[in-house]
């Protein structure tokens, strides 16, 4: 049952610091951190078809398609 | 019961959004199945028949007592009904998505299959909005509406459209992340996604909370995909971005949805009389907010952007009586509007295509230069002003009549005051495109510019004229169906 | 610490991630924090159906076709245990709309950036009228 609980506060936590980095690609790669915990926490709440889609899409692919547009634009925040 | 064509009308348009953007790059394929689809679009709902169709093959199944609701039966499958309102609405969907693909086919050299295939989208969506009985297949089609709207404004609005689409992807995010929470709640309290089934349970859950909040957090959504008081500038701003043409579109699809949903509201939460009050307070502020703020602008496509939004909030108003009549009215009110406010949108898309401006200052004098378009803009004018003979007239004094029988005539007071508002504006905009002296130094070109409508321009805008006259002289066999509709709402589907 | 608690947490990490995702959208000035804003609300609305359909000391609602061949009797046991799984396939087409949507978005701001050359509301939506 601890495991519920480490992973929601690793999301919370991961969400609140990502939205504070001036560096763009480190709220990319935290961001990425909060995906993957929404994942696990799916699975643990008993969807484990949601949470494969989940640890892709929200670990990997939109990550990648924010580390993208950083890297087209720019990557600090003004 | 089971008629084979409902299905079509979602599933060919989607299937032809896939096929256009495979085949984008190859023009005179693209132009070809273009008008073929569109043709088949127009085609199918005149000719479908009324019934029901169950997607998932479960018809009925037996009560489930674990589910704790009070039914002697629950459907299990994805249900779409069709029946004269539908009909209409798609067929008219059908109509104006028609003069957006012909007019961009025949005005453009090089075709692009992406635009066309995301129109079919649009049209795919909001013609599942419109038949859908499950409200969670209602919120997938919302946002894949709100998706295909905004590609369709990126398409050609350059930045001013990616600047309209990006606040309205943004706001459409939250706001279809709120219809979803609704939905969730009423799922995690009744059990069940099905529109009637979930009528029956809510009949007797009046004052459950959760319901409360989840019917805040649906009529938040409604506002936003309907364009009313406080996300009307979303809404405009996306229509005056967007060209004319589509504009003429996107305001037909908000104002079918806004319809659409609203039935879904009243026949599921018409108990609740505060929320039929906060409907119908703001669409009241809407139709005076939007028809002051269109007194305002200084481009035509933003003053029509604003009028066609305050003409929002009159459909609003009509359906937030919460009566027989004021629902009829504003369903009829809905039809007449979308049609009259697309031949507004297309007058002037076509001083858009040759002036490439819509700037009041840097038109005028146009009378001499196209006098037929100012003879068929000033009907058009007089049409969305409730003038007479034409079909606005019949909608909008039925408003009136509704509000007056609701009990409320100072309602009625400030329906004509919006409307005396729309008519001096759109007034102030011919004025200022025809009949003021061109006073700037850009030459808008020859004389003969104006002359000689493209014929599919001139043709549409015929059949718009005929139809708002049509309606206009024989009101009955469409407001009765809008009475009747009306009537199933408030006495039970 | 049993089921309905994790529950209830769960209830209330899907809360403050909307939360976070709204003041984000409101008050964050980077564009692509706002982006990230509008994607934490759909996943706070996810985690809200996915607790709704999760059952405390129940199992994932996947039986096998051998599992059932071998025992039909096992399948009394599983509909008794399982968790509510419509909730779930809400949730996968809610997570392909949402990055659906996040796409776009991202596409817009590149479109932006190229013509404002700045990630700032304030910059690009500085000469807005109403």
């Amino acid at each position: 049952m601890i495991i519920e609980f480490v992973l929601m506060f690793v999301i919370v936590a991961s969400t609140l610091l990502a939205l504070v980095q001036k560096d763009l690609m480190r709220t990319v790669i935290i961001i990425g951190f909060q995906g993957l915990g929404l994942a696990l926490l799916y699975q643990r709440l008993l969807a484990a078809d949601v949470a494969v889609t989940q640890a892709i899409l929200g670990s990997a692919l939109l990550p990648g398609l924010i580390a993208v547009t950083v890297f087209k634009t720019r990557r600090s925040q003004e | 019961m089971n008629s084979e064509l409902i299905p079509l009308m979602v599933i060919f348009p989607l299937i032809s959004a896939i096929l256009l953007n495979l085949m984008h790059g190859k023009d005179k394929v693209v132009r070809a199945y273009g008008i073929l689809a569109m043709l088949v679009v127009l085609v199918v709902p005149i000719f479908a028949s009324y019934g029901n169709h169950l997607f998932g093959a479960h018809p009925v199944v037996d009560t489930l007592p674990q589910l704790k609701i009070s039914l002697s039966e629950v459907n299990l499958a994805i249900e779409y009904n069709f029946a004269f309102l539908q009909k209409a609405l798609v067929f008219l969907l059908a109509a104006i998505a028609t003069f957006a693909v012909l007019s961009h086919i025949s005005n453009e050299k090089k075709v692009s299959g992406v635009y066309l295939s995301m129109i079919m989208l649009s049209i795919a969506a909001v013609s599942a909005v419109v038949m859908a009985n499950d409200i969670f297949n209602m919120f997938v089609f919302l946002e894949i509406m709100t998706i295909a709207q905004a590609a369709i404004v990126i398409a050609v609005g350059g930045v001013s459209g990616y600047k309209a689409a990006f606040k309205y992807l943004v706001f459409g995010g939250v706001a279809g992340a709120s219809i979803l929470l609704g939905i969730a709640l009423l799922l995690g309290t009744f059990g069940v996604l099905n529109i009637s089934d979930l009528h029956n349970s809510l009949s007797g859950n009046m004052t459950n909370p959760i319901v409360l909040t989840a019917v805040g957090l649906i009529v938040i959504g409604w506002l936003f995909e309907s364009g009313l008081f406080p996300f009307h500038t979303i809404k405009s701003n996306m229509y005056s971005a967007a060209k004319p043409d589509i504009a003429a579109l996107l305001q037909t699809q908000t104002k079918i949805v806004l319809v659409a949903l609203a039935i879904v509201l009243l026949r599921l939460f018409g108990g609740y009389s505060n929320m039929t009050a906060v409907m119908l307070g703001l669409s009241v502020g809407t139709l005076i907010i939007g028809s002051v703020m269109a007194l305002l602008q200084t481009d035509f496509r933003r003053l029509l952007a604003f009028t066609a939004v305050s003409q929002a909030g009159l459909v609003g108003i009509g359906i937030g009586l919460g009566t027989r009549l004021g629902i009829a009215a504003g369903i009829f009110h809905a039809i007449n509007d979308a049609i009259a406010m697309s031949l507004l949108f297309i007058t002037v898309y076509f001083i858009y295509e040759r002036a490439k401006t819509t700037e009041f200052k840097r038109l005028g004098g146009l009378l001499v230069q196209a006098p037929k378009l100012a003879f068929i803009q000033i009907i058009g004018i007089l049409i969305v002003s409730g003038v007479p003979p034409f079909n606005a007239y019949q909608s909008e004094f039925r408003i009136i009549d509704a509000t007056i029988q609701a009990g409320h005539p100072e309602l009625g007071v400030l329906v004509i005051l919006g409307t005396i508002l729309t008519f001096v504006a759109l007034m102030k905009g011919f004025y200022l495109t025809f009949l003021k002296e061109n006073t700037t130094k850009i030459a808008l070109g020859k004389v003969h510019i104006y002359n000689g409508l493209p014929t599919v321009t001139y043709v549409t805008l015929i059949i718009l004229v005929i139809a708002c006259v049509g309606i206009g002289l024989f009101p009955m066999p469409f407001y009765d169906r809008a009475y009747s509709v009306a009537l199933k709402i408030l006495v039970g589907w | 610490m049993n089921g309905s608690e994790v529950q209830f947490w769960s209830f209330v990490t899907a809360a403050l991630l909307m939360i976070i995702g709204i003041y984000a959208i409101i008050f964050m000035d980077n564009i692509i924090k706002k982006i990230i804003g509008v994607m934490l609300i759909g996943d706070g609305v996810n985690l809200v159906l996915i607790t709704e359909g999760f059952k405390p000391g129940g199992i994932v609602p996947i039986i096998s076709e051998k599992l059932y061949n071998q025992s039909p009797g096992i399948f009394q046991e599983f509909a008794d245990q399982a968790s509510y799984s419509l909730p779930f396939a809400l949730v996968l087409t809610n997570i392909v709309i949402g990055a659906s949507t996040l796409a776009v978005l991202l596409g817009i701001t590149i479109k932006l950036y190229q013509h404002y050359n700045s990630l700032s509301v304030h910059e690009i939506f500085k000469e807005e009228k109403i």
